[in-house]
């Protein structure tokens, strides 16, 4: 016979005990299953690698005139245009050469088989199969901020 | 519909869910499991008696605390095998990377912190319980004949401890790596005639460089670890067989 030892609560002390056994497993298992499985969802958040660079001191790239930087490991080009600064990549999206600006026509100038882009990294005319990777740009203290988009 | 775990059936129908989550409920515990393997598993398979023999296998009287270094740090090699296997998920063994990649686990990967920690702390632990078990093993007198084999394979397994140690302190890629790494290289070279070659082989080269990252990361996540398991399997199947040493 099973000695009943509910007394005014109404709750055994068996069926009290199994209770507090399996919520602290479950606690358990819940409290390590939870930070591995965040863990193995990857973060939005860019990597370290991938976050902005410094690609020129403002003052240093007068209206109409652009520089060449790298943006994590590849080339880059940065103008100051109508519109500001505006960073694109400098890989030709034909067959990778480097672009060169063209002060002149305000265009960027592939010098391998003449593909044409506007500043903005659009097509104009050429062999070019898309527009140049266009960057993020930020100006702060006089530091002119790069970084991929989205 | 939930089968009879604790020898109890439900008093009344419930719907669905609230019945399958009773059902959850019911099976986490020591009993459900052994539901399982004295059943299903045991009628086909027949373990019970090997499993019987194992768990219920009486310790002797004489054990005290002092021998749970061993199984402490064992434990602590599953915990960094564990936290070990996760960390390989990001970091990323090259000079221009490594670092940059343990950053990213510490800043940026949800609970990286934890899990670089963990293994951080239970890699620093394990080479103070290792320890603390060689001492025991020492002052009990526990390596002395039939023991001997034992006491050298765990020679091995104290050399292989501290090999995790030496070869995972370079992966970060800091300055306090690299330059314990540089330090630590050039000792074996004041060795009589194998020195610079010694020297040479741990680097992969003159210099510390990434050459040394990617042989002291496949040292530290292949090599190591299959070496180790060896060992280990050896180390425990001879205390199966010869049973913990009397007391002197
Ligand atoms: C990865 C490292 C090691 C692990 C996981 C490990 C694990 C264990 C475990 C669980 C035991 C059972 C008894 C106890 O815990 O005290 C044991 C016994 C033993 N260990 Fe280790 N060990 C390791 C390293 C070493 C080292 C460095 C030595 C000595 C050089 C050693 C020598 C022995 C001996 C001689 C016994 C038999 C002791 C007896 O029968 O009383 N082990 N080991
Ligand atoms: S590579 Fe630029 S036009 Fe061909």
């Amino acid at each position: 016979m099973e000695q009943d030892t509910r007394k005014s609560t109404g709750v055994r002390r068996r069926t009290f005990l199994d209770t507090l056994l399996r919520g602290w497993v479950l606690a358990g298992v819940a409290g390590m299953a939870y930070p591995v499985a965040k863990y193995l969802t990857p973060p939005h958040a860019p990597e370290a690698a991938e976050k902005e660079v410094e690609a020129a001191a403002a003052d240093q790239v007068k209206p109409g005139e652009a520089v060449k930087f790298e943006f994590h490991g590849t080339p880059a080009l940065l103008m100051n245009v109508k519109t500001g600064f505006v960073a694109v990549s400098a890989v030709c999206t034909h067959l990778g050469c480097i672009v060169d600006w063209d002060a002149g026509k305000s265009q960027v100038v592939c010098p391998c088989h003449n593909a044409i882009f506007d500043y903005n990294g659009n097509i104009v005319s050429g062999p070019a199969p898309l527009p140049l990777e266009r960057f993020e740009v930020d100006v702060r203290d006089n530091k002119v901020m790069v970084r991929r988009k989205g | 519909m939930p089968e009879e775990v604790n020898g109890k059936t439900p008093r009344r129908k419930e719907n669905s869910i609230t019945a399958q989550l009773r059902g959850i409920w019911r099976r986490i515990s020591l009993e459900a499991v052994g539901a399982v393997v004295y059943g299903g598993v045991d009628r086909r398979l027949e373990l019970s008696d090997a499993i019987e023999h194992a768990l219920k296998h009486k310790v002797p009287r004489h054990v005290n605390w002092t021998y749970c270094f061993g199984g402490i740090t064992f434990f602590l090699f599953l915990v960094l095998a564990a936290t070990g296997i996760l960390l390989t998920l990001y970091y990323r063994p090259s000079s221009s990377d490594a670092y940059e990649s343990v950053k990213y686990i510490m800043n940026d990967v949800r609970f990286g912190w934890l899990i670089r920690s963990i293994h951080h702390w239970a890699a620093n632990l394990m080479a103070f319980t290792v320890l603390a078990h060689m001492v025991r093993v020492y002052f009990h007198g526990a390596y002395k004949h039939p023991r001997e084999l034992n006491w050298i394979a765990g020679v091995f397994l104290l050399a292989l401890t501290l090999a995790f140690g030496f070869t995972g302190y370079l992966l970060p890629w800091d300055q306090k790596a690299y330059w314990g790494t540089t330090v630590g290289t050039r000792m074996p070279a004041a060795m009589p005639f194998i020195g610079d070659f010694m020297k040479l082989f741990l680097r992969g080269g003159d210099e510390v460089t990434g050459r040394t990252l990617s042989r002291f990361y496949s040292l530290h996540v292949v090599i190591l670890p299959m070496v180790t398991t060896f060992f280990l399997a050896a180390h425990f199947a001879m205390i199966r067989r010869q049973g913990i040493s009397k007391p002197m």
